[in-house]
C-alpha cells in the first residue's frame, strides 16, 4: 500500500511539473506581456562603429496599441541630412495582413506610401535591420525552448524562434536564439542566424530599469562580426502610458 | 638565464590570464551615449555647402560650375502649436555668365504653420507636392517648374515654391485640404541663349532680336487654387483633387504682323489618384481630366491621363520603380512612355547607385546613372551621367545636346 501511495504521489509531482512546465510559446507571450503601456515614446541614440568610421544617430519613438494591433512613429533628428524624416508604420497582429507603412520627406513636404518590402535593409545603415526594429507578434514565429542555463549570474530560458512560412520571406533570418531572463522576461541576449545556420549577428540588450512599472531594456548592442562592426544603442526618456491621441498616429502627424 | 625567462614568462602569463579576466568581467553596458548628441532646440539651424559641377558630353564646355551655400532655420514654438521655416541659399555659377548672372540667391521658403488639434493652417512660400504617382504626377500643379534649371532628376523636374494660404482640415472620414496662391505660381523661362532655352523661344527671340515683331513675353500675378481630400487606410490610400491655375509655361496667344504674345494659358484639372500596398509592392495610380487644354493661338482640347505605377524591394535594398503613362489629346497626337528607377546599396549602405529614367513617344528619353557615396554623415559625393534623346521638337528632343557628367561634393550640417 505504502508504494502504491507514492507511486501515486510520484506520479502526481511528475503531472505537475510536466503542467507548470513552459512551453516555447509560453515564453514569447510573457515577454509580449512584459509591456502593459497602451502607449510610450522614448529618444534613442546610436553610435555605429564601423572600422574607423563612428556615424551617430538620434530619433525619437512613439507607440499605441489599438487592440491588437500597434502603430509606431519614429522621427530621425540627426544627422542632419535626414532630420525630421519620420516613418508611421500600422502593425498588425494578424500574420496574413500586411503592414502598412509611410515615409515623410521634409525637404520635399511629402508624405509617401510605401512597402513592407524593405524590412530587411539596414536601419539608418545600423547593425540593425528595420525588422529589428519593430514589435513581432508573437504568432510571426514558431518557438522551441531548447534549455534552461544561466546568462552571467542570471537565469534565462533559451528558445529557438522560426519565421513562420508567410513571415520567412520578410526576413533576414531563419532563425533567432533568444536567451530571455527568468525575472524580467526580456532577452538578454538574441542571436541571428541565416538559412544556412551561420551566426548573422548577436545582440546583447541591458540597462535593465522598472519604469512605470514595466522592465525596459535601456542600452543594447549590436555586432555583425563579419563586417567589423557594431551598434550600440541607448534609449533615454522613456515613459509609458502617457495618454497619446490616437491621430498622433494617423499621416496628419507626420508633417508636424 | 632559462630560469628568469621562465620567471619572466610566468609573469607575463598571469598578466595575460588577469588581463583575460578582467575584460571578461568588463560591463558591456558601461557605456553612455548621451553625450554624444546635441539637445533638441527651439530654434535649429542647419544647411549645406555644394559644389556642383556639370560637363557637356559632347562639347569642350560646363553646363554648370554652381558652388551654393544654403541656411535653413526652424522655430518650433513651446507649445509646439506653431512652427516657422524658412530656407534661403547663395551661389556662383561661373558657367553660365553667358546667359544669367553668376552671382545669385534668394528665400527659397518662408512659412509658418499653426497646428491646430484638427486644423492646420500654412502661410507663406512652400513646396507643395501633390499627387500619387513618382516622376510625373498629373496633378502636382502647386509648384511650378523652374524650366532655367530644369532638372530634378532624370525622371523629375525642379519646382519652385510657391506663395500660398493652405488650409488642412482632419476629419474622421479624411482629410480636406485647400490651397491659394494669391499670386500665382513662381513660373521662370529659361534666359536667353541658356542650354535650356527650348527652340520655339529661342527662333522667337531670335526674329525679335533681327526687329522682325516686338515679342511681349508676359507673367501675369493672378491667383490659382485647388481643393483636394485624402483618405488613408489600411492597405489603401486614394484622394480626389481639382487644380486651377495657369501653364507652367507661356504659350503663343495673340500674332499678328509685328506683334507676338505670349502669356500662360488658365485651365483646370481635376484628378483621382490611389496608392495600394500589396505584399512587399506598392501599386500607384492617377486619373486626371483637363477640359480645354490650351494648345496655344487660342486652341483648346480636351486631356485624358493615366498613370499606373509600381515599386517594390527586392532582396535587401534593390528598389525598382516603374510606372506607365498615357496623355490622351482629342485634337493632337497622344504623348505615351514610362519612367523607372532601380538603385541599390552597396559597401556598407555608404554607397546608393543605381539607374533612373524616362523614355516616352517620339524616341524621347532622358536617363541618369548615379552613384552617392557618403563619407560620413556631413559629406557626400555624386557622380552621374545624364543622357537625353528624342526626335527634334520633342519635350527631351530639345535637350539631346545637353547629355552632362556631373561630380558633386556636398558638406551638410
Amino acid at each position: 500500500m505504502k508504494h502504491v501511495t507514492a507511486l501515486i504521489l510520484l506520479g502526481c509531482i511528475v503531472f505537475y511539473g510536466e503542467a507548470n512546465a513552459l512551453t516555447g510559446r509560453d515564453i514569447a507571450v510573457k515577454m509580449d506581456e512584459v509591456d502593459t503601456s497602451a502607449d510610450g515614446q522614448r529618444e534613442a541614440t546610436m553610435v555605429i562603429e564601423r572600422g574607423s568610421q563612428k556615424l551617430v544617430r538620434k530619433l525619437r519613438m512613439q507607440n499605441k496599441k489599438f487592440g491588437v494591433d500597434e502603430r509606431t512613429l519614429i522621427t530621425f533628428v540627426e544627422p542632419a541630412d535626414v532630420r525630421d524624416t519620420k516613418y508611421l508604420s500600422w502593425v498588425y497582429d494578424n500574420p496574413e495582413q500586411d503592414d502598412d507603412l509611410w515615409v515623410y520627406f521634409p525637404t520635399e513636404n511629402l508624405v509617401r506610401r510605401i512597402s513592407g518590402g524593405g524590412k530587411k535593409g539596414s536601419f539608418m545603415r545600423s547593425d540593425f535591420a528595420n525588422e529589428d526594429i519593430e514589435q513581432r507578434a508573437v504568432d510571426d514565429d514558431t518557438h522551441t525552448l531548447v534549455e534552461e542555463t544561466t546568462e552571467g549570474d542570471r537565469a534565462v530560458y533559451v528558445i529557438e524562434s522560426v519565421p513562420i512560412p508567410i513571415k520567412a520571406t520578410d526576413s533576414n533570418y531563419a532563425k533567432r536564439k533568444l536567451w530571455v531572463d527568468k525575472e524580467y522576461w526580456l532577452p538578454v541576449r538574441i542571436e541571428y542566424y541565416d538559412r544556412r545556420d551561420r551566426l548573422l549577428k548577436t545582440m546583447v540588450q541591458g540597462g535593465i530599469e522598472n519604469i512605470d512599472g514595466i522592465w525596459t531594456a535601456t542600452k543594447l548592442i549590436m555586432e555583425t562580426p563579419r563586417r567589423n562592426s557594431k551598434t550600440l544603442m541607448q534609449y533615454f526618456n522613456v515613459a509609458y502610458s502617457l495618454g497619446q491621441p490616437d491621430d498622433a498616429f494617423e499621416q496628419g502627424a507626420l508633417k508636424r | 638565464m632559462w630560469r628568469g625567462c621562465a620567471i619572466g614568462f610566468g609573469v607575463f602569463a598571469w598578466l595575460c590570464i588577469a588581463g583575460l579576466d578582467a575584460t571578461a568581467q568588463e560591463d558591456p553596458f558601461a557605456f553612455d551615449l548621451s553625450a554624444e548628441t546635441s539637445e533638441e532646440r527651439r530654434w535649429r539651424v542647419s544647411g549645406f555647402f555644394e559644389s556642383r559641377n556639370q560637363r557637356f558630353i559632347s562639347q569642350d564646355s560646363f553646363l554648370s560650375l554652381r558652388q551654393r551655400g544654403q541656411l535653413e532655420i526652424k522655430y518650433t514654438s513651446h507649445s509646439e502649436r506653431w512652427r516657422f521655416f524658412t530656407s534661403a541659399y547663395g551661389e556662383y555659377d561661373s558657367a553660365t555668365e553667358d546667359y544669367r548672372s553668376p552671382f545669385r540667391g534668394e528665400v527659397l521658403e518662408a512659412y509658418g504653420v499653426f497646428d491646430g488639434p484638427s486644423t492646420d493652417i500654412t502661410l507663406g512660400r512652400q513646396r507643395i507636392p501633390w499627387g500619387t504617382a513618382d516622376g510625373r504626377s498629373t496633378i502636382d500643379r502647386v509648384n511650378a517648374v523652374d524650366f532655367r534649371d530644369p532638372i530634378g532628376n532624370a525622371r523629375t523636374s525642379s519646382r519652385r515654391p510657391s506663395w500660398v494660404a493652405r488650409i488642412e482640415q482632419s476629419t474622421s472620414i479624411g482629410v480636406f485640404e485647400g490651397v491659394w496662391l494669391p499670386i500665382g505660381r513662381d513660373r521662370r523661362i529659361p534666359e536667353q541663349g541658356s542650354p535650356w532655352e527650348v527652340s520655339f523661344l529661342a527662333d522667337l527671340r531670335a526674329a525679335r532680336d533681327t526687329g522682325a515683331f516686338v515679342l511681349n513675353i508676359e507673367d501675369p500675378k493672378v491667383h490659382e487654387g485647388g481643393f483636394r481630400f485624402l483618405q488613408f487606410g489600411e492597405g489603401f490610400d486614394w484622394s480626389v483633387a481639382v487644380f486651377n491655375g495657369l501653364s507652367d509655361f507661356p504659350l503663343l496667344s495673340l500674332q499678328t504682323a509685328d506683334r507676338v504674345r505670349l502669356t500662360p494659358a488658365r485651365f483646370t484639372t481635376v484628378n483621382l489618384s490611389a496608392a495600394i500596398g500589396q505584399a512587399k509592392s506598392t501599386w500607384r495610380g492617377e486619373i486626371a481630366y483637363t477640359p480645354d487644354f490650351p494648345l496655344g493661338l487660342g486652341r483648346t482640347t480636351d486631356l485624358g491621363q493615366v498613370i499606373i505605377g509600381w515599386d517594390r524591394t527586392f532582396l535587401r535594398d534593390l528598389y525598382v520603380n516603374v510606372q506607365l503613362f498615357l496623355d490622351r489629346f482629342g485634337d493632337v497626337d497622344d504623348t505615351y512612355g514610362g519612367t523607372f528607377a532601380i538603385t541599390n546599396s552597396f559597401f556598407d549602405d555608404a554607397t546608393e547607385a543605381g539607374v533612373r529614367g524616362q523614355i516616352a513617344n517620339e524616341g524621347q528619353y532622358a536617363i541618369e546613372t548615379f552613384a552617392d557615396y557618403e563619407f560620413n554623415d556631413a559629406i557626400t559625393l555624386t557622380a552621374r551621367v545624364f543622357v537625353f534623346g528624342g526626335e527634334t521638337g520633342s519635350d527631351l528632343g530639345e535637350f539631346r545636346e545637353n547629355d552632362f557628367a556631373e561630380v558633386s561634393l556636398r558638406y551638410a550640417f
